[in-house]
């Protein structure tokens, strides 16, 4: 019974530790400068300075609005590309499926601002895009789409669908096509199924793509700069501006407080519309309890053509969302071809393979590239365990303290990068941490927890538990259920967070640029460059990083199917329509079987 | 969905909210506490004695932060044998750590700020930074006074013009590492009569036309377009500068307020002209002929990265050493031939010409005439609460 009582905080602790001492701690030094007054030259002072948050809020709502709306256009946008997609991934790529994860995240290896630079490109005043736009009607004769709002939540839009896309295909993932079956059954369209079944399900893949979207996105100061003007400036550019130019450390850090708090309070009004539930994994409120019984049966009138198409419609629509977001890439790597002159790689001057020849001659650079990788893969394997077992405390446990526990995990994702970067830097100074690589894991793992952590939660949720007891009754110990069953179930939850949390660190610049003492990552040497001119080895190593993904994960799959084949060489292979629960139901048999044997033998 | 779940659902909510104020309370409490405690970053650095770098024996390790791209390479690397760096090494056998760092004076300062209140360098033993931005470091205390004993080529080959600026008359603590200018850089084919800043206004070039970030870049150039000497204008001249620049944001005639990326828009046509430096002027033209740095009608302004040894610096005697190794007109032409910004040092064109690069000898741009820089100014010096003032406008037309 204690040892029950004492598996939830054992859970947590090691993900609570991790945030307390690098989120919470430092946090509450810049607290304390929130209300401080002065200046570098002048010292600061602590006194009280309530102004710099009243004062805040009347000067700058004007950014703050434009932040909301801007985060929450580019939210909804998402969500309509990427739900599409995610379900296509999930139901209809059968064993590629994780191929096509790969395929359509790997374009985010590529830096930030070398696929912020791409869309640029392919949005400038002369682009064919805007030749196109402007032939069709949408943008008016003589208009721009460069440096308008249009621009800047395209980029916030592509930029963050990653954040969309992953906790939807988690969750999408586990969804028991047999309920959407037994609803057909029943008479009802597939419109109808969609509505009634489908999106109620995914509910909690929904709720936690919009989280990791929206909030991120309302802080974000990149698309702003690059893809607008002075007048499309957002509440993330106020804040680095206070920081970094003005060193009005006090303003920034009340400035970051503000922002927290008007994204905690969106976070609740949207919970309450949404319901607990879905931010709590309380599973009664999420689950089909909420729509059974009201849908009528309406008789399917559709003819097998249309619904033919219908199918082909989502393929398509994932078809086009693929190639939507592969256009970045195609960009940046037209341009590893490209030989200008001088140092700029932003026309195109003539085709030469030269760039190409010693790609990783360009000594700096790659150490950058190498430095970035290994820090992505360290962070990535701490924050990945760390985020799965507070998932795991927080949806599969009840305990005391477990909604502030859901609250802290998003605090930091409201927390604007500058201010957690510097504030972290602070307490390194004052703890006399010199800083480097080990630092750099330190502030990766502090920021990629609550994303592991809520994509992991957003796959557990509703998770089917009775194979678990099934185990269990079947006399499988905690251990081998957790090892044969749980993990299983979890793993495309574990892989999304993963393959995230490894996007996030592979494209961190504020946060890393603080911390990095006399380490260089390639997001780094990279906006360093771009003061001067970026080399188009540039575009040549995030062309192979991207290229090497995508063929890695496919050699793997290949060699699993060839596997697979000779194991059972006359078996046929599991259809892809069987819901991969009753997989995991026989293997619960086996485990159980195979304990409970030995337990008899002993 | 039952009534029941209905009130759960509020409840939830309520105990969230309630706990969140308790939360906040005890936030409060703790700084409260704090604050009588310790008192953050309360660091005063009035006017005490700054030290004197001492020089010391050439040897051991040296780190230096610098930006990318900022420097000759060799087989790839800023430390190839007979690169700028791999020479020095080889000459004095010091083990130079050369770190491409610095992606903006800002980003920068933020980050290597506590540690030098601290009056600790994180290792470095030379910073580049701008004029601007060498003061502040000096300023606050955070910058070393240089031994001009340990500087010979320095002292013999700086250019007049850089002896002694505004920012620190007698350059008793910064040495030049690479000067340009600031003016117009215009698509001639698209904008053939653009020569004045006030031209920018003109609103044929409405949605066309970038200007810098930086304030002591942009500002001055306006104020001078105004026959307002920007040294002696006064704080309410400079706000007033700054009013017109946002009012021409405001009404689309400024489309973009860029840091460099002005260097994009320029060739792909989403600007015809733009407030911009000379150094970048150089690549795009490679690229582009139509595209030229053009020193307006009213005068350029003229900037210098410099090299300042920050507080705490570990090993200041190979620091001196390499500050002058980069003096000597020989090395001084190899970096100037990679990166192609205004030299200064002298005798650089004469290697050129020595070694028959005669195109890089005549450009204007490495190696300016006198009429060419006629009306040219040093970038103006902001202090106290003006500066504070004019900065804050400033960053309000930044960011919106």
């Amino acid at each position: 019974m204690t040892r029950r009582r004492a598996t939830p905080y054992a859970l947590l602790a090691p993900g609570l530790l991790w945030l307390g001492l690098f989120f919470v701690v430092p946090m509450y030094f810049m607290g304390v400068i929130s209300l401080e007054r002065g200046s570098l030259e002048t010292g600061f002072r602590f006194t009280w300075e309530l102004s710099n948050f009243t004062d805040s809020i009347s000067e700058y709502e004007t950014q703050f609005l434009r932040s909301f709306a801007y985060a929450g256009i580019a939210t909804a946008l998402a969500l309509v590309i990427a739900y599409p997609l995610a379900y296509a991934i999930a139901f209809r790529a059968g064993r590629w499926k994780t191929l096509l994860l790969f395929a359509v995240i790997a374009p985010f290896f590529t830096t930030y601002l070398i696929r912020t630079l791409a869309w640029q490109t392919i949005l400038s005043d002369e682009s064919p895009t805007v030749d196109f736009l402007r032939a069709v009607g949408i943008v008016p004769d003589g208009g721009r789409v460069l440096d308008t709002s249009p621009s800047v939540i395209a980029g916030l839009t592509y930029n963050f669908l990653p954040l969309m896309i992953l906790p939807l295909y988690a969750n999408l993932e586990r969804l028991d096509h047999r309920l959407i079956e037994a609803a057909k059954d029943l008479y009802a369209s597939a419109a109808k199924a969609f509505w009634r079944v489908t999106l109620p399900l995914s509910a909690p893949g929904i709720v936690a793509g919009v989280l990791l979207t929206f909030i991120p996105a309302a802080g974000d100061y990149i698309n702003a700069t690059f893809l607008g003007g002075p007048n499309q400036a957002m509440i993330g550019n106020v804040i680095q501006g206070q920081y970094l130019e003005l060193r009005n450390y006090p303003v920034a850090a009340a400035l970051s407080f503000l922002l927290m708090v008007v994204i905690l309070a969106v976070v609740v009004l949207y919970f309450r519309f949404a319901g607990t539930g879905a931010l709590m994994g309380d599973e009664s409120r999420t689950s089909l309890g909420s729509t059974g019984g009201r849908s009528r049966p309406v008789i399917a009138g559709r003819s097998r053509a249309i619904r033919w198409l219908r199918e082909r419609a989502l393929n398509l629509y994932a078809g086009i969302a693929v190639a939507y977001m592969l256009v970045p890439v195609a960009v940046i790597a037209v341009f590893s071809f490209n030989d200008p002159a001088g140092s700029f790689n932003v026309t195109w001057q003539g085709f030469t393979l030269e760039h190409w020849a010693d790609p990783f001659g360009q000594v700096e650079l790659t150490d950058a590239l190498v430095t970035s990788l290994e820090l992505a893969t360290v962070s990535t394997a701490i924050a990945t365990v760390i985020g799965t077992l507070l998932a795991l405390a927080l949806v599969r446990h009840r305990f005391f303290g477990r909604r502030a526990a859901n609250v802290l995990l998003v605090v930091p994702l409201a927390t604007p990068e500058v201010v957690i970067g510097a504030a972290l830097l602070s307490m390194f100074v004052y703890l006399g941490v010199s800083r480097g690589f080990t630092t750099l894991v330190i502030a990766h793992v502090m920021f990629s927890i609550s994303f592991v952590a809520i994509v992991v939660r957003s796959r557990l949720i509703g998770l089917d538990r009775e194979i678990e007891e099934a185990a269990a009754d079947l006399g499988a110990g905690p251990v081998s259920t957790f090892r044969t069953i749980t993990l299983p179930l979890l793993a495309p939850g574990v892989l999304a967070g993963a393959l995230l949390a490894f996007v996030l660190s592979l494209d961190d610049f504020v946060i890393s640029n603080f911390n990095s003492g006399t380490t260089i990552t390639f997001p780094l040497y990279i906006f360093g460059a771009s003061q001067r001119g970026i080399p188009v080895e540039v575009n040549v190593l995030a062309t192979i990083l991207f290229a090497v993904t995508v063929i890695a994960i496919a050699l793997v799959i290949w060699q699993q199917r060839r596997a697979q084949e000779r194991a059972a060489p006359t078996g046929s292979p599991p259809t892809r329509s069987q819901p991969r629960s009753a997989e995991i139901a026989s293997a619960a048999r086996r485990t159980a079987s195979t304990s409970s044997s030995t337990r008899s033998a002993s | 969905m039952s009534g029941a779940e209905d009130k759960d659902r509020g409840r939830g909510t309520r105990m969230g909210g309630s706990r969140l104020l308790v939360a906040i309370a005890a936030l409060l409490a703790a700084m409260a506490i704090g604050a009588c405690g310790d008192e953050l970053e309360g660091d005063d650095n009035g006017d005490e004695d700054v030290p004197t770098a001492a020089a010391g024996p050439v040897e051991g390790e040296l780190t230096m932060s610098t930006g990318p791209l900022y420097i000759d390479k060799a087989q790839g690397k800023v430390d190839g044998s007979g690169s700028t760096i791999g020479r020095f090494e080889e000459e004095t056998g010091v083990d130079m750590n050369y770190l491409e760092d610095i992606n903006s004076n800002e980003s920068f300062f933020s980050k290597v700020q506590p540690d030098l209140a601290n009056g600790e360098s994180g290792g470095r033993d030379i910073i580049v930074a701008s004029d601007w931005m060498a003061k502040k470091y000096y300023d606050l205390g955070y910058a070393q006074k240089l031994d001009k004993d340990a500087l010979p080529n320095v002292e013999e080959n700086l250019v007049p013009q850089l002896r002694d600026p505004e920012f620190d008359p007698g350059r008793e603590f910064t040495v030049p590492y690479q000067s340009g200018q600031t003016g117009l850089v215009v698509r001639t084919d698209l904008a053939p009569d653009l020569t004045s800043v006030n031209d920018i206004f003109d609103p044929q070039y409405k949605g066309k036309i970038d200007i810098l970030a930086e304030l002591r870049d942009t500002v001055p150039l306006v104020l001078k377009a105004e026959g307002i000497d920007p040294d002696e204008a006064t704080k309410e001249e400079w706000l007033a500068a700054i009013d017109k620049l946002q009012d021409a944001i405001g009404s689309g005639q400024i489309r973009d307020v860029t840091g460099n990326d002005y260097i994009a828009d320029l060739p792909r046509g989403d600007a015809v002209a733009a407030i911009g430096w000379s150094g970048d002027a150089v690549q795009l033209q490679a690229d582009n002929p139509d595209i030229e740095f053009i020193v307006p009608d009213e005068g350029c302004m003229l900037w210098s990265d410099d090299m300042i040894i920050p507080v705490g610096a570990e090993n200041p005697g190979a620091a001196y050493a390499f500050m002058d190794h980069l003096y000597d007109p020989e090395i001084a032409a190899q970096v100037s031939g990679y990166v192609n910004y205004m030299t200064p040092v002298e005798g650089v064109k004469e290697v050129f010409e020595e070694q028959g690069e005669t195109d890089l000898a005549d450009n204007e741009l490495i190696f300016p005439t006198e009429e060419f820089v006629e009306n040219c100014s040093d970038q103006p010096i902001l202090e106290g609460e003006d500066e504070k003032e004019i900065e804050a406008a400033w960053e309000e037309l930044v960011s919106g």
